[in-house]
């Protein structure tokens, strides 16, 4: 333990490159969790450099669960390239589409079964639904940076390794008003928390709820 | 009956047309009335019921658009191509519009941008040509509507009204568009709804109250409003009273137009249904009208039938008919009524009986009565007399023993005279009748005879034995006078043989004339002095002294228009007797002044004497207007005196003796008439200051022949003389008499010898050619006395 904190304390200070912690509170100051947040430079010309650099970046999966007819969780966030995999968890099949005019696809995921095969290779945001199931929603960030979070539940998120070349911020959420969605904001690394404040209130997100009791599907295979 | 009085016939048939006029107006009017909105009322109920069914039917379109739209816009096929290339999303678009008929369609993407858009042609054909819309690639005209939430709107293109649902399409929760469906409000969809409603149903757009015609299906069966009346009629201004009834139903709102659905009715249809009841109603009234008219005519006849009967029944009994049969129909209170009139008819008989009885008898001695006796002179046609026999002094006996009495011997008297065995009435109190049939003139005294025998034997009335004492006045009808002309016939002469104390007395005309002209005197009396029917007449006193005529006696005549000249002896007791003495006194005093003043205009003064009544000298008012008259500053009382007969001295009624010497004392001349005649006594003239005695003219008009007449005449001047008192003979018929009184010394005479009674103006004449002179031409006087003794001879015996 006292070897690990060691070493991070001297991979901080010979790198030169520190945690950085961002929260995110709605207008009245509360933690909005779920969130997307994204870091991008500010010279985007750095982003090839910055994928260069990125040496412990193996290919993380980015698992998208189909859980109590809900797609889990209901935002996603992956950087280009990253595996998708949609694990539909229920007993029941999902007919899984995105009608993006560029990233549309669909496929029929049975019970148990899990599709593997998509991933993206530019930055989009892509709304699925379930053919079957009217109400299910879900949606997935493909980001071009490998600095990439949802907000946990006190509404933070940590980057770790973050290289000083100066960041903008965006946050990402279907619910969020445009203008949090288009904003893009700037900060200096410090060892404080940053805290970003949404300007405009974020709607609620939907529950993926029938609003009409459908129990008797529920005996069949 | 009267004019004026309408049979009860008529009159409960006369309230039965008027009840029946106004149930069946009040029925027709509360029926029209009630029809009339009853008609409306199913109008609006229908109306109303219309508009149910139109807002049911569009709202059901409404619904089933949306849900169609909903499901189209979550088909995933339709999601797929919304963002393909425009054809195949034209042909999936036609193929949704197609399973619902819809008259438009239309994809928007989620940017406001109509990807593909649907049109139908001619909606009203079968067979539909769909083109393209002309907004394909163009912003969707309504960008408010699209909100992610179905819309339900109306919707303006091309000309056309559609109602329009707009659906949500989504990618998961991510809004990617919208997807539209909808129908025109087109002629085909009113007449489908006029189909279903059964009105006439109009779609109009209304902006600012300008009404604007979308679509109409006028089924009224007149179709007035044709093509060109459609801008003049406007749901928006209609008001009831209008030609229509109507209702109008807002659909929706487009832009600042309000999409209204009316549907109608024209109310001339109604109106016509209504008129068409009327009739037959009126005609159901009328009819049961007649009839009604014609029950009540019989019920009016069957109420009033017994009722004439029991009229005609009355009239029976007031004609004395008291056997009709009664029978007035099976009615229980007519019968009741029938049953009263019977008994009222029986009780009238018997009532009527009783009466009669009592009519026709005498209560106290139970014979016929004087009404009797009229009815029996009815039937009467042989000859008869009849007795009328009254009681004498009945009164007395009344008076004296009592009235019991009285009626005990008229009961006597009747049981008497029903011995007779003749026909026998108690007429009055006290009066009988029996009548003698078939006697005539000649039987009287058979018939008193008989009378007076059952009459005659005492009446032993405990133990006083009373002799009945009767009155008979007898007539017989002569020439069949009246019965009550009998009656009085028989009464007057009672009367007279009462007065006469005359056992009978048989009637003659006579009594009833004197009787008559009494009566028809005094109802004369009062006007004929009034109407100045008396004159004075003048007889001259002529002085023995000197042969000269100074005094004149006044005395009153009465010149009746019909009787012609009257006595002071037929209407001087009458006059006393009606209290007109005084006025004829009064008036008899003034003309006698108002000759006095003539005469000495004439130039001739002679003194004239006036005879008063005693009675005026008890009134004391008459005493002093004639001083008022006489004892004026013209000493009247010098020239008018007063004869007064001895009547006014006998009864010492000390009032006359006092007036007498208030007179006297203011001067008055009094003179005493008929001296010797009456009850008058010496004491009196000593007491009486009288200046004249007139010796009656009993003592003097056989003065001559008898001796006793002279010594009474001869010892009363003397003993007059040795009072002082003047002497005047009255009714001195010859000069031999004359001649002796001279000798006798008696101042004056008077009688036909010297003159009789003349009027005025033969008095004055008279008295010109007479021998003896007056108080004015005494130098004249000797001449005179020669022409005229010769003519005063010839008057005297004539």
């Amino acid at each position: 333990m006292i070897k690990f904190l060691t070493f991070i304390f001297v991979y901080i200070l010979s790198i030169g490159v520190m945690a950085t912690e961002f929260k995110v509170t709605d207008v009245l100051g509360a933690p909005a969790s779920g969130i997307a947040v994204y870091l991008i430079p500010q010279d985007e010309s750095k982003l090839n450099d910055l994928w260069a650099n990125q040496t412990n970046t193996a290919s993380t999966k980015t698992i998208i669960s189909q859980e109590n007819k809900k797609f889990s969780p209901y935002l996603s966030v992956t950087s280009k390239q990253n595996p998708i995999v949609f694990d539909n968890k229920d007993d029941i099949t999902h007919h899984i589409y995105s009608i993006d005019k560029e990233n549309s696809f669909d496929f029929k995921l049975r019970s148990g079964e899990q599709k593997s095969d998509i991933s993206f290779a530019k930055k989009t945001t892509i709304a699925m639904g379930c053919n079957i199931h009217d109400w299910m929603a879900g949606h997935l960030l493909i980001v071009d940076t490998p600095f990439y979070g949802i907000t946990n539940i006190d509404g933070k998120v940590v980057f770790s390794d973050l290289p000083d070349i100066g960041f903008k911020l965006k946050l990402f959420h279907p619910q969020l008003s445009e203008v949090d969605n288009d904003r893009e904001i700037t900060f200096t690394l410090t060892t404080k928390p940053f805290l970003v404040k949404l300007i405009e209130p974020i709607t609620a997100t939907p529950l993926q709820q029938d609003t009409s009791e459908f129990d008797f599907v529920e005996g069949y295979e | 009956m009267k004019l004026q009085e309408s049979s009860l016939k008529n009159r409960i048939f006369f309230f039965f047309i008027l009840l029946l006029i106004a149930v069946q107006g009040v029925s027709f009017y509360t029926t029209q009335y009630s029809n009339e909105r009853l008609e409306e009322q199913q109008l609006n109920s229908q109306l109303s019921q219309a508009e149910t069914l139109l807002k049911n039917e569009l709202t059901k379109r409404s619904y089933y658009l949306t849900a169609f739209a909903e499901t189209a816009a979550k088909d995933y096929g339709l999601k797929q191509v919304l963002l393909e290339d425009t054809r195949s999303l034209l042909i999936a678009l036609n193929n949704h519009r197609k399973r619902i008929d819809a008259d438009i369609a239309i994809a928007i993407n989620r940017e406001g941008l109509i990807l593909a858009e649907l049109l139908v042609k001619d909606p009203n054909q079968e067979i539909k040509r769909v083109t393209p819309g002309e907004n394909i690639n163009s912003d969707f005209s309504n960008p408010e509507w699209l909100s992610g939430e179905s819309q339900n709107v109306y919707y303006s293109e091309a000309g056309n009204i559609f109602q329009l649902v707009l659906a949500p399409i989504t990618s998961g929760d991510l809004l990617i568009g919208h997807i539209a469906f909808g129908y025109s409000l087109n002629d085909k969809l009113a007449s489908e709804l006029a189909n279903l409603t059964g009105f006439s149903v109009g779609f109009g757009a209304v902006e600012k109250n300008k009404w604007q015609w979308l679509a109409l299906k006028d089924i009224s069966s007149e179709h007035i409003l044709e093509e060109h009346q459609l801008n003049d009629f406007s749901p928006l201004k209609a008001k009831s009273g209008d030609a229509f009834i109507f209702t109008n139903h807002t659909l929706g709102q487009l832009n600042h137009q309000q999409i209204i659905a009316t549907t109608y009715q024209l109310r001339s249809s109604l109106i016509a249904a209504i008129k068409q009841d009327s009739v037959q109603l009126l005609l159901m009234i009328l009819i049961t009208l007649v009839i009604s008219l014609l029950g009540a005519y019989s019920i009016a006849s069957g109420v009033t039938k017994p009722l004439r009967r029991l009229v005609k029944l009355s009239k029976n009994i007031a004609k004395g008919n008291y056997d009709s049969d009664i029978y007035v129909g099976s009615t229980k209170e007519l019968n009741q009524l029938a049953d009263q009139f019977g008994d009222m008819q029986s009780a009238i008989q018997s009532r009527e009986k009783e009466i009669t009885q009592q009519a026709f008898l005498d209560n106290l001695t139970q014979l016929p009565n004087r009404n009797q006796f009229y009815r029996d002179m009815h039937d009467l046609d042989q000859p008869f007399i009849l007795c009328q026999i009254n009681i004498r002094r009945l009164a007395q006996i009344n008076d004296t023993l009592g009235h019991d009495v009285g009626d005990e011997v008229l009961q006597e008297l009747a049981k008497r005279l029903k011995i007779l065995n003749k026909p026998l009435y108690h007429t009055s109190g006290n009066g009988f009748l029996v009548r003698f049939d078939n006697h005539l003139k000649k039987h009287i005294n058979d018939a008193i005879s008989l009378i007076s025998k059952v009459i005659e034997p005492n009446f032993l009335y405990q133990n006083i034995a009373l002799h009945l004492q009767v009155n008979i006045g007898v007539t017989f009808n002569d020439d069949w006078p009246q019965a009550n002309q009998l009656l009085k016939e028989v009464d007057s002469a009672m009367q007279l043989a009462k007065r006469n104390n005359q056992l009978y007395q048989l009637y003659d005309r006579q009594i009833d004339l004197n009787t008559l002209d009494r009566l028809q005197l005094v109802n004369r009396l009062k006007q004929a002095i009034e109407k100045g029917e008396f004159t004075l007449f003048y007889q001259p006193k002529l002085n023995l002294k000197n042969n000269s005529i100074e005094e004149v006696e006044a005395l009153v005549r009465w010149q009746h228009p019909v009787n012609g000249l009257i006595t002071p002896d037929a209407f001087i007791h009458i006059a006393e007797q009606t209290g007109q003495m005084k006025a004829l006194s009064l008036w008899v005093i003034n003309e006698a002044i108002d000759q006095y003043f003539y005469w000495k205009s004439q130039g001739l003064n002679l003194k004239i004497a006036v005879n008063i009544s005693p009675e005026n000298l008890l009134d004391d008012d008459f005493c002093e207007r004639l001083i008022e008259k006489l004892c004026t500053e013209e000493q009247l009382y010098k020239s008018i005196s007063f004869e007064i007969t001895e009547d006014a001295f006998v009864d010492h009624n000390s009032r006359a003796v006092d007036n007498i010497s208030m007179l006297r004392a203011e001067g008055i001349y009094l003179s005493i008439d008929d001296y010797g005649t009456g009850y008058s006594s010496l004491a009196q003239l000593r007491n009486l200051s009288v200046q004249e005695l007139k010796i009656d003219r009993c003592f003097i008009q056989k003065l001559i022949q008898q001796k006793v007449d002279q010594l009474i005449v001869s010892s009363t001047i003397q003993l007059s003389h040795q009072l002082g008192l003047q002497v005047v003979a009255e009714g001195v018929e010859d000069k031999v008499t004359l001649q002796w009184l001279k000798q006798q010394g008696c101042e004056k005479a008077q009688g036909y010898y010297i003159s009789r009674p003349l009027p005025a103006d033969e008095f004055s004449h008279w008295l010109e050619h007479s021998q003896y002179s007056s108080p004015s031409n005494n130098k004249t006087q000797k001449e005179k006395h020669e022409e005229t003794s010769t003519i005063a001879a010839d008057n005297l015996l004539s």
